[in-house]
């Protein structure tokens, strides 16, 4: 059963993507418009400007089926696994699903732990690859920042419904990673740059992950105020109070550690993991939230602000098990948060004239849910063609390239997409694609 | 046993994990000499000898026989799968007449008190030039690799990471000079190759 409810709860990360080819092709940048109303209400009642009815090809399944990053092979040809997985892979590929990943980040084929004798009897230790460059381990912090308990992730998939006068339902389902984390404390991380061991300290290196997935059921008002004096535009209010229920949150906290003696000797070696699941069937989750949003739109482009998670309550319920030198115990628990943990949303989007008659779309977006991200994107039109081109920062520097294409009975969408790669550094270029009729 | 499973994942989140990816455990030994990464042997006369590094007591005419004591990560000695040993050196024959001289690697139990028995001599190799003539410098070069089915292998994960290792300098000759330029041990394992195949 558990084993099952780990499958659902994987087969449900492997759909974790949000963005349009068209956002992708900008660099990431998020436009206003309906189809951003999970981060803004109000943008529901704002104009579409900037759809594009195209609908995203998850071309990241293709990667997933190859021995590189699929934890499938396991089964199915162990060998092909043993020789070519690479869980950095996996890793990066689930994250940007969204995309075909052409390198995607991959783990140094060698680790080597280099140990030596100082000069006055210290031991001293270097981490490095197979080519003699320093591994740093403090790269690996905040791969994915803490969300808040309150905060679930962007849906994948959302059914929106009207209910005419302004209101609004949508059904979604989210998955995602909430937390993921490799960090060694200063000591240690000095250490393994090169430092020596000093007598009677403690090293610690704690590894962090949680992830979430669930079905999430929201009530939205948007409505356009009445003009106001002086203003040439439109101002546009939205409230969401959205409730979720939990299908599978699993959070695990693996700490290691070792104390030297008054020689500065390693003496003591202590690991302790805590580990917290629930899955549909033993345990559960719930919660609600409140959203508000605020928008503008005029001549010029669309505008808006969105606070979700403005207030919310969240609860879990699974089990909870702790390992350490004392044993290992196991028993149920409820986490809860309850109170305000805000994530802001600022985005814009407009047409500017050229000189030759055609418009450039602008676009850029600055978020902070526990960390800051920032984007910014044109696109240029050329007949029935649109090229487009971004930057952003989601915790790595990001770019994107992108195609629009508009025939007579079918509109391509293609995006080269950058991001920077999880833990080793350097970019990794991944293809996209959408479709529409 | 769950302790070790976690050992292992969290040597392969220092990679980023992957059953390809080779952790190695490599040791300066030579830094482990202290002083004696270079000295003087000086019999007086002609005669035989042997010298072993390191000397506890850092007299090199009271060989002590212990070697020191390396310990290894238990992942890596769980899952080893290759130790190599380098030794290069150089010397310089001080005497009046000609020094013939040979190096040997050792490798022996943790509890083993004498570690230069003929069992536990993993490898051997002369000086070049040998015999070296009176005043010339020579060189040293020496290396060994080890690998399952080898009773030196089998000693490191027996002995769960811990084991002693040491260098005997033999031959003969009236005085001489020497420098120990580089005595590592390299271990290399895969312990998430290991921990996915379930060997």
């Amino acid at each position: 059963m558990r084993a099952k409810a780990i499958v659902l709860f994987l087969l449900l990360l492997a759909f974790a993507f949000a963005q349009s080819v068209r956002e992708v092709g900008m660099g990431g940048v998020s436009l206003p418009g309906p189809g951003s109303s999970w981060a803004n209400p109000a943008y529901a009642a704002a104009p579409a400007r900037f759809d594009r009815g195209t609908w995203s090809v998850p071309l990241g399944l293709l990667g997933l089926l190859l021995p590189d990053r699929s934890p499938l092979y396991y089964f199915a040809a162990p060998d092909a696994f043993y020789s070519s997985f690479d869980l950095l892979s996996f890793y990066d590929q689930i994250a940007h699903l969204d995309a075909f990943l052409i390198n995607p980040a991959r783990s140094p084929a060698e680790v080597v732990l280099k140990v030596s004798q100082g000069e006055g009897g210290e031991l001293e230790f270097r981490l490095e690859d197979g080519e003699g460059h320093p591994i740093r381990l403090g790269a690996a912090k905040d791969l994915a920042p803490p969300r808040p308990l309150g905060l679930t992730p962007p849906p994948f998939l959302n059914l929106p419904f009207s209910l005419g006068q302004g209101f609004a339902g949508e059904v979604g389902l989210f998955a995602g990673v909430d937390r993921l984390s490799l960090a060694p404390d200063a000591k240690l991380a000095a250490l393994l740059a090169g430092g020596s061991l000093a007598p009677n300290e403690t090293y610690t290196l704690t590894a962090e992950g949680a992830a979430s997935a669930g079905v999430s059921l929201g009530f939205a008002f948007s409505q356009a105020l009445p003009p106001l004096p002086e203003v040439p535009g439109t101002l546009f209010v939205g409230a969401r109070g959205e409730g979720f229920l939990g299908l599978a949150r699993f959070e695990s906290e693996v700490t290691t550690s070792f104390t030297t003696d008054a020689s500065g000797k390693p003496a003591e070696t202590r690991t302790s993991t805590r580990l917290f699941y629930s899955y549909l069937g033993q345990g559960i989750g719930y919660g609600v939230r409140l959203d508000l949003g605020l928008a503008y739109a005029d001549a010029s482009g669309v505008y808006g602000l969105g606070v979700r998670n403005l207030a919310s309550f969240a609860r879990w319920q699974g089990i909870e098990r702790v390992d350490d030198d004392g044993g290992s115990t196991e028993q149920p628990r409820t986490e809860t948060f309850a109170g305000l943990a805000p994530a802001f949303y600022l985005s814009g989007a407009g047409y500017v004239p050229l000189e030759q008659g055609e418009k450039l779309l602008v676009a850029a977006d600055l978020a902070y849910d526990g960390a800051i991200s920032g984007h910014l994107g044109v696109e240029y039109p050329i007949q029935n063609l649109a090229l487009r081109a971004g930057i952003g920062y989601e915790a790595g520097l990001k770019l994107g390239l992108g195609l629009g294409l508009d025939l007579a009975a079918l509109k391509l969408d293609l995006a080269l997409t950058s991001h920077t790669a999880p833990l080793t550094g350097g970019q990794v270029f991944g293809v996209t694609a959408a479709v529409g009729f | 046993m769950k302790k070790l499973a976690w050992i292992l994942v969290l040597l392969g989140l220092l990679a980023g994990c992957s059953a390809r990816t080779r952790y190695a455990f490599e040791l300066d030994a030579g830094s482990f000499l202290g002083d004696q990464v270079e000295g003087t042997v000086d019999l007086g006369v002609p005669a035989a000898f042997h010298v072993y590094l390191p000397d506890d007591d850092d007299d090199l005419a009271t060989p002590d026989t212990g070697g020191f004591l390396a310990q290894v990560p238990g992942p890596i000695a769980d899952a080893l799968e290759r130790i190599r040993l380098t030794l290069e050196a150089t010397l310089e024959n001080q005497g009046a007449g000609e020094l013939t001289l040979s190096a040997a690697f050792y490798l022996a139990p943790e509890s083993e008190t004498d570690i230069y028995q003929p069992q536990y001599k993993v490898a051997e190799a002369a000086v070049e030039p040998n015999p070296v003539p009176p005043g010339e410098g020579a060189r040293l070069n020496l290396s060994a690799e080890l690998q399952s089915g080898d009773s030196a292998f089998a000693t490191v994960q027996e002995g769960g990471g811990k084991f002693r290792v040491g260098l005997e300098l033999a031959g003969t000759g009236q005085k001489f000079a020497y420098r120990v330029e580089r005595f590592t041990l390299f271990l290399e394992a895969k312990p998430l190759g290991r921990l996915v195949r379930g060997d």
